[in-house]
């Protein structure tokens, strides 16, 4: 399940990062228009996937429902992460991810 | 006046005059995720994994002996994972209630306590029974409407999705932290607002049942919920079938699924039903399959099928009681839950923060209020926790004597906050600290007053669920004494550096 709010975290991730207010808080230059497509993209992508696998594991009423709550906390994790230590926005995705897959492979 | 202009003084007024009991209500119902947990956490009975001794028929037998004598119901739970007890509530004719915990390994009622289950009615009825249920019906519904009114006013809900400025001037941060918890978690809060109306719909909405039932509720609710009624016929009942034997051949028609409360009709009559409701917590909805027996000759008599209807109302009291899904699911609800705790908390501050340069009359009302509810309440939540620990077992009013101590501590930390309302700052740190050393100790106190439920004698055992409280409350400790630590009690020397957004967490 951690990997599943990885995935969560990183699609909320990309979606705020492919806004040019968030992006901007990063880089110190304005997104481009592939970058944000890109962004918005992969972002949507991890959403999916990470929706794909709860519902595999633990069905689709209570998987849909889990996906949701742990959407949420991903959205209010990067808001967090953005408010007070930007610099952890990105590597936390990967981070989590691989935390994730160990605890899954555990 | 436009439509927004409207909606934005329905949200203010109409957000702001329920949000105190809304807290009241969000904050228990979060608590509540893990009622069970902390019933057990109380019941030090209970701690160490004794085997159960006490069947059924036992229980049954215990009611029997001990209840008044025209019993009319028995509701009886055995003891599972989560509740390792026999709860036994019973009612008389004449409309009496009783009830007793019993344990399983001696099948003597366990100790008094208010146990988890205080919060949880705290939460759908303030223990004030029908009128409470009706006042928290009707915050309910403010809920609704602020949410929605809410979204009515937002200007940019997409652009400020994840924006959030805690150095920004104080205005502006508490706006953000309020956006932020309800924009984000609004499926959340929507949902269970919505499905928290929904729970007790026939008593809120009752006219459409007295019409086409009259003063029969009886058979309304049978028709409804699709299940078996008999009425008395006035013979005393002849000698009752083995319960243990019903419960066996029930979990045979399930097919494996375990059985939940079994319901014994008029006990004394020759007309008495055995209901052997359901526990299935792999689905979101009840799906009924309650059988009922004749309590004499053990004969199945009917097995309940829903009505589409109330399938559908099923799932959705299911959604809201979150008994589905695990522990996962309950601490998923609980973070959630947190998340609308500060959405109240943060839109307060959005109201005091426009007005407090302005000497508006009733900033220092709000404030007091603040004070009291945000802070008075989880303060009386621990000091109920420490009384449970204090009293002795065997005293007969402990239950009563951890009731008076939430209430009298809850009085406290309320003048506390009326009296300091113009040194508000450092009435709030104060009553951090306190909240911090309150639930600090609590782990601590186990160590002398729960010798098998203490954080070092449960980890050992893998006894998540006593291990989660203690580390629980530890984190809520720390985080309250370094919010504390934090907040600085003078605004003027260092203004830039506080970090408004961050209070809610401590609460």
């Amino acid at each position: 399940m951690l990997l599943v709010f990885a995935l969560c975290y990183l699609g909320m991730s990309g979606l705020a990062l492919a806004m040019p207010r968030h992006f901007r808080q990063l880089r110190q230059h304005e997104p481009s228009g592939a970058q944000q497509r890109t962004l918005r993209v992969l972002g949507c992508a991890a959403l999916a996937i990470g929706l794909g696998l709860c519902v595999r594991l633990l069905g689709f009423q209570i998987g849909l429902v889990s996906w949701f709550c742990l959407l949420m906390l991903g959205g209010l994790a990067v808001s967090s992460l953005l408010a007070w230590r930007e610099r952890w926005t990105v590597p936390a995705g990967p981070v989590l991810v691989a935390l994730g897959l160990l605890s899954s492979v555990v | 006046m436009s439509l927004r202009q409207s909606m934005a003084g329905l949200h203010t007024w109409g957000g702001l005059l329920p949000s105190w009991l809304l807290y009241v209500i969000i904050f228990t119902g979060t608590v509540a995720c893990f009622d069970k947990e902390l019933e057990r956490w109380m019941r030090p009975a209970l701690h160490d994994d004794s085997s159960a001794q006490l069947t059924a028929e036992g229980a049954r037998n215990w009611v029997m002996a001990n209840a008044d004598k025209d019993l009319h119901a028995i509701w009886m739970r055995g003891p599972n994972e989560r509740e390792p007890f026999w709860a036994v509530h019973w009612m008389t004719n004449a409309g009496e209630q009783g009830k007793a915990m019993l344990d399983p390994a001696t099948g003597a009622p366990l100790a008094e306590t208010l146990g988890g289950q205080f919060f949880f009615t705290l939460h759908y009825n303030l223990h004030a029974d029908t009128l409470g249920m009706y006042v928290v019906g009707l915050a309910g519904m403010f809920m609704l409407v602020a949410l929605v009114s809410g979204v009515i006013i937002h200007r940019r809900i997409f652009k400020d999705f994840f924006t959030l400025r805690p150095r920004a001037n104080g205005q502006r941060a508490w706006l953000d932290a309020h956006n932020l918890f309800g924009v984000v978690g609004f499926p959340f809060h929507l949902l269970l607002a919505y499905t928290g109306v929904v729970v007790f719909v026939a008593s809120y909405m009752p006219a459409g049942g007295q019409v086409a039932y009259g003063n029969d509720q009886e058979a309304y609710f049978t028709e409804v919920t699709g299940s078996y009624h008999r009425e008395e016929v006035g013979r005393p009942a002849p000698p009752a079938v083995s319960l243990d034997g019903l419960l066996r051949d029930a979990q045979a028609r399930w097919t494996g699924a375990q059985p939940g409360w079994i319901v014994i009709e008029h006990p004394l009559d020759a007309s008495a039903v055995v209901a052997i409701r359901r526990a299935d917590a792999s689905r979101i909805g009840d799906l009924g399959g309650t059988l009922s027996y004749d309590a004499a000759t053990g004969e199945l008599l009917h097995v309940q099928e829903q009505p589409p209807f109330y399938r559908a109302y099923s799932w959705m009291v299911g959604l809201h009681m979150a008994q589905f899904g695990g522990t996962l699911v309950r601490a998923l609800y609980l973070m959630l839950g947190l998340a609308g705790c500060a959405m109240v908390v943060a839109g307060t501050r959005v109201w005091l923060r426009k007005r407090e340069a302005r000497a508006v009359p009733g900033v220092a009302l709000v404030r007091a209020l603040d004070g009291a509810v945000y802070l008075g309440l989880p303060v009386a939540s621990l000091a109920l926790l420490w009384a449970n620990r204090l009293l002795p077992a065997e005293l007969p009013w402990r239950a009563s004597g951890e009731g008076w101590t939430f209430v009298i501590a809850w009085l406290a930390v309320a003048l506390w906050s009326a009296l300091a309302r113009h040194h508000w700052r450092l009435a709030l740190r104060s009553q951090l600290v306190l909240i911090g050393l309150l639930a600090l100790g609590l782990p601590l106190l186990s160590l002398l007053a729960a010798p098998n439920g203490h954080l070092l004698a449960a980890l050992p055992r893998g006894d998540w669920g006593l291990v989660g409280v203690d580390l629980a409350l530890l984190a809520i400790g720390l985080i309250a004494l370094i919010q504390a630590w934090r907040l600085n009690p003078d605004p003027v020397a260092r203004p830039a550096r506080r970090a408004p957004g961050r209070l809610e967490e401590a609460l």
